[in-house]
């Protein structure tokens, strides 16, 4: 029998961090992590609930930043963001992740810190330059740009007894800044992403693209910006047309053609969102 | 560990082992086998049932989550021998075959009239992505929802 942590507040979280060992678990929602403990036998020395931890799932909006706990479920994470025109592309990720089910348990910090190449939030977090701020072992905190999280290998850099508690984004270099999120699946509705592609565009009044963002996931281990993607759209309209050029810049980065050739449709789903 | 938790509206208390499944508690140590498991996946929707309102997987949810929250199951819908109007509706509708994902199909509609008591036929349809019957049914699955959300003084 495994010992159960179950903190209440960031304090308690804290201490139970300093008892945990590299064979314990962190469950967060847990819509990935039962599958695994399931499917492999995992057998933790410890199991440390965030669950009970209100702290974890404030999410503030304000002009300056956007603060959100890591237990924030897809569901709120969704809601909270969406109609933000700067932050649209992270309630778009939100809102598509698998099923109701999924979004109502599923949180913002397990999608990040599980690392799965297929995850929709760590493109949209890396578009807006997301921070991570982490606990460990006692309460110590430390603060990390989002594109360190992941290791390169599904995994994540975090040391034992660390847990990421929260993402702040900074809002006023997004002044202006529209984004979106879109992805490529098998079907409309629950469905794993085989592209993911996150945009933020700065546009003059006449639509013109002054400057462009784009992250692309589900293709390697960790998201990646396209920078010629970016360089097209500088100084265009975000027309559709221009969707065959963009999908081009696909080529090299994955080894399956049908994604080089598949991602010249999410492109043009991405531009219409810009019309 | 020692759990306390809400199970349709009564307290419950067990000693059970933390990563222990909600889908395991509410059919094997309470008996409560209207929750049905699917694909133990999180894939199907049949074990859905509702956590402090919200539709989730049971049988994605552990025992070390449940610490004080509220679990609402299909037995915990009808009311004082009366069926809920969803119940009611998916049988006058015949929105069931074999009935397997029923329970989780009318578990994922609660949630979603709790939340939105006048919800389109798309939003229905949303709602209820992640439940999946293979008998093939859901044209009746959607319309049971309709009318029940007009009964309820909603309409769609």
């Amino acid at each position: 029998m495994s010992t159960c942590y179950n903190p209440k507040t960031m304090d308690e979280l804290g201490q139970a961090l300093s008892q945990l060992t590299g064979r314990s678990l962190i469950l967060a929602g847990g819509t990935d992590l039962v599958l695994r403990l399931r499917s492999k036998h995992l057998e933790p020395d410890a199991l440390l609930s965030l669950s009970g931890v209100p702290d974890l799932q404030e999410i503030e909006i304000t002009p300056e930043r956007a603060s959100i706990g890591a237990m924030s479920t897809m569901a709120r994470v969704n809601q909270a963001l969406d109609g933000l025109p700067d932050l649209q592309a992270l309630a778009d990720a939100a809102g598509g992740v698998g099923s109701p089910q999924i979004r109502n348990k599923g949180t913002i910090g397990g999608n990040a810190a599980n690392a799965s190449a297929a995850a929709d939030l760590p493109p949209v977090l890396w578009l807006l330059n997301a921070q991570a701020e982490i606990m460990g072992p006692g309460g110590a905190r430390r603060t990390i740009p989002v594109q360190e999280l992941p290791d390169g290998h599904q995994g994540n850099t975090l040391a034992v007894g660390e847990v990421v508690v929260r993402f702040v984004i900074d809002r006023p270099p997004l002044k202006g800044w529209r984004s979106a999120f879109v992805k490529l699946g098998h079907r409309s509705q629950v469905t794993i992403s085989r592209i993911g592609l996150a945009a933020a565009l700065l546009q003059e009044e006449d639509g013109t693209v002054r400057d462009a963002r784009i992250v692309a996931g589900a293709i390697k281990p960790v998201p990646f910006p396209l920078p010629a993607a970016e360089d097209i759209l500088r100084g265009k309209r975000p027309d559709p047309a221009l969707a065959v050029e963009l999908g081009e810049t696909f080529k090299g980065n994955t080894r399956r053609v049908y994604k080089e050739n598949a991602a010249k449709g999410v492109f043009q789903d991405i531009l219409l969102r810009f019309q | 560990m020692k759990l306390d938790f809400f199970v349709n509206d009564e307290a419950v208390s067990l000693e059970t082992e933390p990563q222990r499944r909600l889908l395991d508690l509410l059919r094997e140590d309470l008996g409560l086998t209207g929750t049905k498991e699917g694909c133990s996946e999180g894939e199907c929707g049949a074990c859905t049932v509702l956590l402090d309102g919200k539709a989730v997987h049971s049988c994605l949810t552990l025992a070390a989550q449940l610490q004080g929250r509220h679990v609402t199951t299909i037995e915990g819908l009808e009311k004082n021998g009366e069926l809920d109007i969803l119940q009611r509706c998916f049988v006058e509708e015949i929105a069931i075959q074999c009935g397997f994902c029923t329970t989780g199909m009318i578990m994922s509609a609660k949630a979603l009239l709790l939340q939105n008591p006048n919800p389109t036929p798309k939003e229905i349809r949303t709602a209820l992505s992640g439940n999946i019957c293979r008998c093939s049914g859901y044209v009746q699955i959607v319309n049971a929802v309709s009318r029940a959300a007009s009964e309820m003084g909603g309409g769609v």
